[in-house]
């Protein structure tokens, strides 16, 4: 079962992106998820209140906006697209996000199921470094043992 | 030594039982002295289990629903949550949450789990043969309820609040239930000596301290003194099983920080005997660590290796433990990437600092290459 795993920041959490620590816990907890083969695609964002442009029609009229849509105290400030048996597992890697020890708030959706979508590979019987999820999910069977900032 | 008695298992030495004996008899003196000054919310709750026990029927009914609640038709998953509901009346959301679960899922599954009870008319009676492997079922579930999270490997111990309280609630009226089972002793002492521990896991920043590195004057006294008690009764019942073994663990780890004299050698042979009774993950990796004390770190990392790698992926404690024992022999880039997958996966702020801060220090005694430095 796939789920968006969509990660919401408070101001202090934007902030801390600066912290060294928070930035090892992170690299390591998304070394972990890819590794373990459970997340098959996601990004942080940018900074919403800076960087994020609203797109939508109004009655029939094109509407372009600075900011982000809901413009709320917590900004969406990442999201993964995990693959997992069940919510159970998934609340299992939301509790290990290190976003939550710094005030954030992780929604968990159950995607629409999408037939066309490749499987994601598992790490089984692979190396116990393998960071290959991405490149699978490109189709590309290769992958290097580590990710490409550790090289 | 008077009370010895024979441990069930072949092949196991003497030496566990009579050092468990002794651990726990040194200080069952203290415990007698101490517990006359025990805190009034022991008070409170002893009188609310005697009241509960007085009335034969309804210590009875409740008796009989831990153990409905434990059936084996019932799926091992819902039975903590059942008897947290049934016997203790808390509500679905709250349990839901404790054990990291939706409280819709939660629902659905007290939900599909009474409706099996009663469409597939589960017996209230326990036919005897039955009874001690329902007895351990019971503990079992209230073991989970201590905490789903809850893990010790080499003294990284770390307990959801949640629901302590309610789990070491329901091991006291299980206990008042089953005098004569040593496992429900057992079970009581073990969540006494973690619970006794609770305070000290954290320093006044919320900074997360191993077991080895505590403060034993932050340590409740009262708690310990009562698990030593317990753990020394059961131990004369002479019929050892997992949950006194896993408490006689936590005496010795005591024991190791109060007299600054681990006896590693005592607990490899608990966790060797405790590994052949219950081969759980947690109990392998906790195994391996001890084996790592006494016999070297590399025959350490074996044990380790030797546990299938789809079971560890995403097992924390056994990153940290491989991370560790990498370390030690000098393997630091492997050790690197140990620590980063335990750090990735751990879900307690403290405890992610806590490795962040040695993986830190491991790389500054190693070169890049990863060959340590000369003099360090």
């Amino acid at each position: 079962m796939r789920y968006a795993m969509l990660v919401y920041e408070t101001e202090a959490g934007v902030k801390a992106r600066n912290d060294p620590e928070y930035q090892a816990a992170y690299k390591a907890y998304i070394e972990a998820i890819y590794g373990t083969g459970v997340a098959v695609g996601g990004s942080g964002l940018q900074d919403a209140a800076t960087t994020a442009t609203t797109f939508r029609i109004i009655n029939g009229e094109r509407q372009i906006q600075d900011g982000p849509y809901p413009d709320t105290k917590e900004q969406l400030a990442g999201f993964f697209l995990i693959d997992v048996p069940d919510l159970d597992k998934a609340l299992e890697w939301a509790a290990r996000c290190p976003s939550t020890a710094r005030g954030g708030i992780i929604e968990l959706r159950p995607a629409l199921e999408q037939p066309s979508w490749p499987r994601a590979s598992r790490m089984e019987g692979c190396c116990r470094s393998c960071w290959s999820a991405p490149t699978i999910l490109r189709g590309q069977r290769t992958h290097s043992p580590r990710p490409s900032w550790r090289r | 030594m008077a009370a010895v008695t024979q441990w069930p298992i072949d092949g196991v030495p003497q030496n566990p039982e009579a050092w468990l004996l002794t651990a726990a008899r040194r200080k069952v003196v203290d415990a007698v002295r101490r517990r006359r000054t025990s805190d009034e919310k022991h008070v409170l709750l002893q009188r609310h289990l005697d009241d509960a026990a007085d009335g034969d029927f309804f210590g009875d009914e409740r008796l009989r629903l831990l153990f409905v609640c434990a059936h084996p038709a019932i799926d091992a998953a819902v039975r903590t949550p059942l008897m947290l509901q049934t016997v203790l009346g808390l509500d679905a959301a709250r349990i839901a949450t404790a054990l990291r679960v939706a409280p819709k899922t939660m629902g659905q599954r007290l939900w599909r789990a009474k409706t099996k009870i009663r469409s597939a008319r589960i017996s209230f009676d326990v036919p005897v043969e039955e009874l001690p492997e329902r007895a351990f079922a019971v503990l079992e579930a209230i073991y989970a309820a201590y905490g789903s999270g809850w893990e010790d490997v080499a003294g990284q111990a770390s307990a959801p609040r949640g629901l302590t309280e309610e789990a070491i609630w329901l091991a006291r009226l299980t206990l008042r239930l089953l005098p004569d089972e040593p496992e429900a002793r057992g079970l009581l002492a073990l969540m006494l000596y973690a619970e006794a521990r609770a305070n000290a896991r954290r320093s006044e920043d919320g900074a997360y301290i191993p077991l080895t590195e505590q403060d034993p004057s932050r340590w409740d006294p009262h708690r310990i003194a009562e698990a030593e008690a317990l753990l020394l009764k059961a131990a004369r019942m002479g019929r050892v099983g997992p949950l006194q073994l896993e408490a006689a663990i936590q005496s010795a780890h005591v024991d190791a920080v109060r007299s600054g004299a681990p006896d590693d050698r005592a607990v490899s042979l608990l966790y060797e005997t405790l590994v052949k009774m219950t081969p759980t993950l947690g109990v392998r990796v906790a195994h391996a660590v001890a084996v790592a004390k006494t016999e070297g770190p590399s025959r350490g990392l074996d044990r380790l290796d030797a546990i299938e790698s789809t079971a560890t992926a995403d097992y924390q404690p056994y990153w940290s433990a491989r991370a560790h024992l990498l370390e030690r022999i000098g393997r630091h880039d492997d050790a690197r990437d140990a620590y980063d997958r335990a750090i990735g996966l751990a879900e307690e702020d403290g405890v992610r600092r806590w490795l962040l801060a040695k993986k830190q220090a491991l790389e500054a005694t190693a070169s890049p290459s990863g060959t340590i430095r000369k003099g360090s």
